[in-house]
């Protein structure tokens, strides 16, 4: 009987490797971004950390758009997607042309002086903005964003005050000039930056 | 239980006796089956009366509980901050961390966030149990020590106290950075 295995020369591994990268790159690179979701349908009131008024999506059309979502009450995650945010715009370069958003889940605390004094503590450049605005309208964003929250704990301080926490949606998102929001992920994993850094650099080249 | 079983066999000879015995004997080894498990709940109620119940008889030689690359993130009085550390036991004995306090506010929590159905939770954790050579992060995105409503200002390279009791009644008190050193 013939037992002599069958040997693969080393250069057909070498050319199916050098195939399949080429096949797993070139899909890579035609990377198809479906619209997640449409932010055409309708239009949003907000204001930002200086008080200014903002219209969502109008303000921002023709321009690409991240943004994440938090609450400044928030001290564990909330602190990693903004700090998310910011590393995203400094890999990006600082560039004019990507907006970059925090929008607050939680309007009745989270006022513009509030989120100014946040963007202070975490150093956040003058080109990201901070949002916030009336509850409903509010809700009626987070909404359609599909990013959810639920009231967790309540506690009282020492000084006899009551306070509460949310539980909410981890996501980081990015909306095209048209408009519509075609990337979704994770708010606050560190892989996010260098992901949302990639898919942009490919999408505005 | 042996002296109890011969008593039992000594006394079968008289079946009306036999069954008021065994009644007894079933009433005595519920009445013993419950006092065990009231004696296995006591680490839970002990941690709600902790302070009453720490456990002396622990020396300090089996118990060796440490905190490594310990911070705190920079917030303005009145806003949030989270302390963050490995604990690690070095020691022979388990224990629970189950309060902490520190001067930078009155109100600190020992919490844990994780995420449950798509959602970030943050939830406060009654105690932190420890075993032997067991290591455990408090890290962003999990444990952490939540500093709430700060009285002071935290900057960058100010240090704040943190005191940490366990179950054992052993407390770690400790000073640790504000801002995070790995950034
Ligand atoms: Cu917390």
């Amino acid at each position: 009987m013939n037992t002599k295995p069958t040997i693969v020369k080393p250069s057909s591994f070498v050319l199916l490797f050098i195939f399949l990268s080429f096949v797993l790159l070139q899909s890579a690179c035609m990377k198809d971004y479906k619209v997640i979701d449409d932010m055409n349908d309708a239009s949003f009131e907000l204001i930002n950390q200086d008080s200014v008024r903002v219209i969502f999506p109008e303000d921002f059309r023709g321009q690409y758009v991240v943004m994440g979502f938090v609450y400044t009450n928030c001290p564990d995650i909330c602190p990693l997607i903004t700090q998310n945010l910011i590393k995203i715009q400094k890999d990006l370069g600082y560039p004019d042309n990507v907006q970059f958003l925090g929008v607050s889940f939680d309007p009745l605390r989270d006022t513009p002086e509030v989120l100014h004094r946040y963007k202070e503590v975490f150093k956040v450049d003058e080109n990201v903005n901070f949002l916030t605005g009336e509850p409903t309208m509010v809700q009626s964003f987070m909404d359609s964003v599909r990013v959810r929250t639920q009231e967790s704990m309540r506690t009282t301080t020492e000084s006899g005050m009551e306070i509460y926490f949310l539980n909410h949606s981890d996501k980081i998102m990015v909306m095209n000039p048209k408009g519509e929001i075609i990337i979704e992920y994770g708010g606050s994993m560190p892989s996010i930056p260098s992901l949302i850094v990639q898919d942009l650099q490919s999408l505005i080249q | 239980m042996n002296n109890q079983s011969l008593l039992f066999s000594s006394a079968s000879a008289r079946t009306k006796k036999t069954h008021i015995l065994l009644m007894v004997l079933i009433s005595i080894s519920l009445g013993l089956t419950l006092g065990c498990n009231t004696k296995a709940d006591r680490p839970d109620s002990a941690l709600e009366e902790q302070g009453n119940l720490a456990d002396s008889s622990i020396t300090t030689s089996e118990w060796s509980i440490s905190l490594n690359n310990a911070w705190a993130r920079p917030t303005k009085a009145g806003m949030m901050s989270a302390a963050y550390f490995t604990m690690r036991n070095n020691g022979s004995v388990p224990d629970s961390l189950v309060r902490v306090s520190s001067n930078a506010s009155k109100d600190v929590q020992i919490h844990l966030s994780y995420m449950n159905d798509g959602i970030m939770v943050m939830e406060e954790q009654p105690f932190v149990a420890i075993q032997p050579s067991e290591q455990i992060p408090f890290q962003p995105g999990g444990y952490h020590i939540m500093i709430i409503q700060p009285s002071m200002d935290m900057n960058e390279g100010d240090m704040i106290s943190l005191s940490l009791f366990f179950n054992s009644g052993m407390i770690i008190e400790q000073t640790i950075q504000v801002g995070n050193p790995a950034m």
